[in-house]
């Protein structure tokens, strides 16, 4: 896992194939003793109730985009759920991998702020964040506050196979909504696989 | 907001045509109905401008705007009020509101507004268009720098700057035209010519400000291969893109414009000029030869200091060139907020050389969604970067 040096060596690295990007990192000390702090973006993506008794999320996503100016407060209600998505773009490079994690005061006050926490090697993109409060009291989400924190791991090999042009988030500049749509080929068989074992027809 | 826009236009527009063929009672009507169109003005300038701020804000259109608020602190030193308008039209263009009136009250000597009423505390309101159907596309905005040209050469009345400046080495062009036998008309024919002038300053402004990014902009946006014709209101394109090509080699460009050796040869080879078939072509190239000097010089007075930089460029564009290849919006390097116009010149030498450096890879550069949504991301980072130090060294101080 990098510290301090180690971040801040990867931040500066002249060679972009091998540079940790986050750009653009406002302030220095955003870069702490093992992690990198990461601010709220301006972009959120919001879903509406659905009114109908089941929502396949196999379908394409209709979460209403909406923007709140940088600076200024968006408020996230308790048991509401939002994708935001950082205000830096984060590029990593084939020999690292991240975790975006939690910030701490922010947990204290009911925040989550990321559940998929993997930033693949060959990522770039703003990252999304799945925010959610679970405290009991309406919280201001302000744009550009630190909202949560990048650590990252060096592998022992980089990969050969970096998330790239194929993959379903490539280079997004802001909040992402789920693209479960782009795996229906995989349930697909795997109902078809169902349906050939021994007794799956009955199931 | 769209709505009132066009009515005022198409007011405006109305009041104008019947002006021409009015009586003087009539024109007393149209006296009134042009006071009221200017109290209407008055009325919803105040509502206007915060609507459409919040409006673009929610759209996500900032980084336009970052670009508007500065062309306007650059280039307008009486200042504007800008109201974004998306146009039905594929053009870009400005409006002030209210001089387009006053244009022609100055016609209508029976209309009474207090001259104070012609003051704006904020500036005047100056509508700034852009095509509806790509108001995002980055790469054009240096033509939007063309376009606020024009409220610069009103506001700080540089048109006759430079018809000062040339007015006796024209004079002889004059005669000329005029005793040639194609019945060429004094005052038609400086008209013409104080439009051309107009516009080639508003390419001059844009070229110094934008750098590369400009010619590009206009290769992509301007029928550059097309011979023109010689009655328009606007020189020929082939003319534009000479006179912009001599000011960027004028002004230290040319190592840059090097790195574009298909592009840049195929506008050399549009740029030649031909033989004049007429009087009139051969008075208004002429024109523009005298008056092109003028014209480089006081669009640089103007913009005193303003202008892009070529050695500045030089030093990031490599950088900058390397992060657009990763996909990345350049908004930061080596810790410092990059220019926008630093941006859009890397972003077009990134878009021409992967496009092959060939006149379809300005086209295709124009077009790319990706890289003007990466550029346009940029332009906003980066004023959010600037003010964040600004704000920083304002705490340091306090």
């Amino acid at each position: 896992m990098l510290g301090h040096e180690d971040l801040t060596a990867a931040l500066e690295e002249p060679d972009l194939d091998r540079r940790l990007v986050v750009t653009p990192l406002l302030d220095a000390a955003q870069v702490g003793p093992g992690s990198i702090d990461l601010r709220l973006g301006t972009r959120f993506l919001l879903s509406h109730p659905h009114t109908s008794p089941t929502a396949d999320p196999y379908v394409e996503s209709t979460d209403e985009e909406y923007v709140v100016p940088f600076g200024t407060e968006n408020f996230i209600q308790p048991g509401q759920f939002l994708l935001g998505a950082t205000f830096e773009f984060v590029g990593m490079p084939r020999h690292l991998m991240g975790q975006v994690l939690n910030r701490s005061s922010w947990a204290r006050q009911g925040l989550m702020v990321a559940t998929a926490v993997v930033v693949q090697p060959g990522y770039g993109g703003c990252l999304t964040l799945e925010l959610i409060n679970v405290g009991q009291k309406p919280l201001p989400l302000r744009a550009g506050a630190r909202i949560a924190q990048l650590v990252v791991w060096q592998l022992d090999t980089a990969t050969t196979v970096p998330y790239g042009q194929s993959a379903k988030y490539v280079a997004p500049l802001g909040p992402q909504p789920s693209r479960l749509q782009a795996e229906e080929p995989e349930q697909r068989r795997l109902g078809r696989v169902a349906a050939r074992l021994p007794l799956g027809h009955r199931r | 907001m769209g709505r009132l826009i066009e009515r005022f236009r198409s007011e405006r527009a109305a009041i104008l045509a019947e002006l021409t063929v009015a009586t003087p009672e009539e024109r007393d009507v149209l006296a009134r109905r042009l006071e009221r169109l200017f109290i209407d003005l008055k009325i919803f300038q105040p509502h206007l401008t915060p609507f459409v701020r919040d409006a673009s804000t929610e759209s996500g259109r900032l980084g336009l705007q970052v670009i508007i608020e500065s062309l306007v602190k650059t280039l307008l030193p009486k200042g504007a009020d800008p109201v974004l308008h998306l146009e039905e039209r594929h053009l870009y263009a400005t409006m002030d509101l209210a001089r387009s009136l006053r244009n022609l009250w100055d016609q209508l000597p029976s209309a009474g507004v207090d001259d104070t009423l012609w003051e704006w505390d904020s500036g005047p309101p100056v509508v700034f268009f852009v095509p509806d159907l790509d108001p995002d596309n980055a790469m054009y905005l240096p033509i939007l720098a063309h376009e606020v040209g024009h409220q610069a050469v009103w506001q700080s009345d540089l048109g006759n700057k430079v018809m000062a400046a040339c007015a006796q080495d024209l004079q002889p062009l004059f005669d000329q035209a005029l005793a040639s036998n194609e019945g060429l008309q004094a005052h038609p024919l400086r008209r013409q010519l104080r439009l051309w002038v107009d516009e080639i300053i508003c390419d001059a402004l844009a070229a110094v400000l934008c750098g590369p990014g400009f010619l590009f902009a206009a290769a992509a946006f301007l029928p550059v291969s097309s011979t023109g014709t010689v009655d328009s209101t606007h020189p020929f394109p082939r003319e534009r893109v000479r006179l912009t090509l001599e000011l960027l080699r004028d002004r230290g460009w040319t190592d840059v414009l090097d790195q574009a050796p298909g592009v840049i040869g195929w506008l050399d080879a549009v740029s030649v000029r031909n033989a004049p078939e007429s009087a009139r072509e051969g008075f208004l190239l002429g024109a523009l030869d005298v008056a092109a000097p003028h014209v480089r010089r006081i669009a640089l007075e103007h913009l005193s200091g303003a202008g892009l930089d070529p050695a500045d460029f030089m030093n990031l564009q490599d950088e900058l060139r390397r992060l657009l290849e990763k996909g990345v919006p350049p908004a930061q390097v080596a810790g410092k907020p990059v220019g926008h116009w630093n941006i859009v010149a890397a972003a077009w030498l990134h878009r021409i050389s992967a496009g092959g450096d060939s006149p379809r890879s300005v086209a295709q550069g124009a077009a790319d969604a990706l890289t003007n949504g990466r550029v346009l991301k940029a332009i906003e980072l980066a004023r959010i970067v600037e003010l964040w130090e600004e704000e920083g060294a304002h705490d340091a101080g306090a």
